[in-house]
């Protein structure tokens, strides 16, 4: 009988907040709570040896004034810095671009260069971490090593020789179909007679693409920008399975040291700290991207 | 230098033959009008002069040149397209100037040139605006802008005014006819419009199905169509066009039935008895009979009151014919009125539909 009561618009209204109320209770439970455990979390000294497992007290904000002097932290800082703008702010989205832009044009075996492109973004990032494994496996029968082989080269050991460029060079290859795809979307929403009106107002290709189409493509760019740099900042599983943060935390981004933190040195209340840190920098780079750049999400 | 020349030009895409054989020529400085129904290739036309497509065969030359392989940017052409067309990430100024950085003129001869070209269009006040700010007219004014800030030799126009509202076409028409005046460039302009091609035209091109269907000054089209899809294309409400068969031939005139009803026309080189004709007469060269004496009897089955003048759409022997009479008529539907056909101004299509001359 209620239900008779309610106008249109109000009857609208409810049965869209039901709709979304599966994802908001998830997100809820998984995310906010979890968001907010940390937070409490990284208040307290609480770990999982010695005498604060059994008896952790609050601790106030030391964990967060230690954070702050530890100098593997800021290690830990400056290599997702370079990870983050070496594969997702460079890599990702230079060749994301290129493919975009070449399978735009009506080339042959386009469905297998897409396939090509596409394919180790549907593969689980565990198996990513696998595959190249074997592919930067040292000996001569890495697959990387027998490649440099035929043209000469000793044997590598490349995740101990550049293993922070190993990781980005995984990192761009697994992402390259996200920038492509959102790329391309961005690209088809660039009215075909804009372009012929450039041309036939004098522009060459190279004029057209930076005065046209790169322009007219800032939003999508951004968008991607945005995406790739907050979820490139919360990887984890692809670098944990390549180089466990090594050698020696030069691959240890900033997943893999709150895991360190928390489950190898048993330190849960620091690694909430720097948990909770990584949320902040997290959330500033989202502001950033929505107001100073006005990403539309 | 901006004699354009259409010669034996045909266009298809895959297996689908677009333009077929298409033979124009438009003298410097003339405003030609190419007009068509949709799918005539009147677009396609155009887009292998600006070069934005390519000639599957034939020639196009431009001030004697030929101009097949050269690429848009070379032709000096400029165009106005149908959606504007106009970059959205820049100013009305910089859309306007476009063309000149790209050549990199200085920038204040480049400002210089776009304050002229604002003026001209009256829209100084909007150079700062983006595209999204502008009216639907506003944005007609800048596409234009950007055509004629080139100092074009030739310029086109695709379906420029159908997304405008029917005031703003009017006043839209009357301009682009002044800055032709004024720049004296070539211009080639295409609509579906007739009545656009009618008044701005000084050549008018009719196209169908990918060919040539006349080519000829406004009023020629009109007075003289050549075939009967001209016939009906030009003018509007469209020409009347009545199937009838001739009955008897031979000496000054001869005698046509429509169905039931026998009309006396004048005797044509082509007629022999038993010809299947189609008698083509416009709305306003029909009158309706006041003495009982006429060609034709019908009955009224729509009437069209519009002040100035009425529609009569009537119906003789199963066909719809229309008659324009001055001011008002006092008529019912289902009043049955007898109609009487101006002679001199009729005309007689053969069964394939081309104009049977005198």
């Amino acid at each position: 009988m209620v239900g008779m009561t309610l106008s249109y618009e109000a009857r609208k209204q409810l049965y869209l907040r039901l709709l979304m109320a599966p994802a908001l209770l998830l997100m809820a439970g998984l995310i906010v709570f979890p968001a907010f455990y940390a937070i409490a979390l990284s208040l307290t000294n609480e770990a999982l040896l010695g005498f604060a497992a059994r008896d952790s007290s609050f601790v106030g904000l030391r964990n967060f004034t230690r954070l702050f002097t530890d100098p593997l932290f800021w290690n830990s800082l400056k290599v997702t810095l370079i990870f983050v703008i070496g594969s997702a702010v460079i890599g990702q989205f230079a060749f994301g671009l290129l493919s975009a832009l070449c399978l735009r044009r009506p080339i042959r075996f386009k469905a297998i260069f897409n396939s090509i492109i596409v394919l180790p973004n549907a593969v689980p990032e565990m198996v990513v971490g696998f595959i190249w494994i074997s592919m930067y496996a040292t000996g001569e029968y890495g697959t990387l090593n027998r490649i440099v082989g035929w043209f000469g080269v000793e044997p590598q050991q490349w995740l101990f020789s550049f293993p922070l460029m190993a990781i980005i060079i995984v990192n761009t290859w697994r992402g390259i179909a996200f920038a492509m795809i959102l790329l391309t979307s961005g690209l088809e929403s660039i009215p075909k007679d804009v372009y012929e009106a450039a041309k036939v107002d004098g522009a060459t290709d190279r004029q057209i693409f930076f005065r046209i189409t790169l322009p007219m493509l800032m939003p999508t760019i951004f968008l991607y920008m945005f995406v790739s740099t907050v979820t490139t900042f919360a990887i984890f599983g692809l670098v944990y399975t390549l180089s466990r943060g090594g050698p020696a935390n030069s691959t240890e981004i900033i997943g893999i040291y709150i895991y360190n933190q928390s489950f190898t040195a048993f330190q849960l209340g620091y690694g909430a700290a720097v948990a909770v840190v990584s949320l902040v920098i997290s959330m500033l780079i989202g502001v950033f991207y929505v107001r100073a750049l006005k990403v539309k999400i | 230098m901006s004699r354009i020349e259409l010669e034996g030009v045909w266009k298809s895409f895959g297996d689908v033959e677009v333009i077929k054989g298409v033979d124009i020529v438009v003298e410097q400085g003339e405003f030609a009008v190419f007009v068509g129904p949709s799918g005539c290739g009147k677009s396609t036309l155009l887009r292998l002069v600006a070069g934005l497509e390519s000639i599957s065969k034939g020639e196009f030359r431009l001030g004697g040149k030929r101009m097949n392989e050269v690429s848009p940017d070379r032709r000096g052409i400029a165009m106005v397209f149908q959606s504007y067309a106009l970059y959205p990430h820049m100013t009305v100024a910089d859309n306007i100037g476009f063309a000149l950085s790209l050549k990199k003129i200085p920038k204040p001869e480049i400002r210089k040139r776009v304050e002229e070209v604002a003026a001209i269009l009256r829209m100084e006040d909007l150079l700062a605006r983006k595209p999204v700010e502008l009216s639907g007219g506003q944005r007609q004014r800048v596409a234009i802008g950007r055509a004629i800030v080139k100092r074009p030799q030739v310029i086109l126009f695709d379906e420029p005014l159908s997304n405008l509202d029917a005031m703003l076409r009017v006043q839209m028409r009357a301009e682009i006819q002044r800055l032709h005046q004024e720049f004296g460039s070539t211009i080639i302009y295409v609509t579906h419009d007739q009545v656009e091609a009618l008044t701005m035209a000084q050549k008018i091109v009719v196209l169908q199905g990918g060919a040539v269907a006349q080519i000829g000054a406004p009023m020629a089209l009109y007075k003289k169509p050549e075939n009967a899809f001209v016939a009906q294309f030009i003018g509007s409400p469209k020409m009347n066009l009545l199937p009838a068969q001739i009955e008897r031939a031979g000496g000054d005139s001869c005698v046509a039935r429509i169905g039931m009803q026998a009309i006396s026309i004048p005797a044509r080189a082509g007629f022999a008895s038993g010809d299947e004709i189609r008698i083509g007469i416009r709305p306003e060269h029909i009158r309706v009979s006041k003495n009982g004496q006429s060609d034709l009897k019908s009955s009224v089955a729509l009437i069209e009151r519009l002040g100035s003048e009425t529609y009569l759409h009537l119906e003789a022997e199963h066909e719809p014919v229309v008659v324009r009479i001055e001011g008002d008529m006092q008529a019912d539907v289902g009043d049955e009125i007898g109609i009487v056909f101006d002679r001199v101004h009729c005309h007689y299509f053969n069964r394939s539909g081309s104009s049977v001359a005198a």
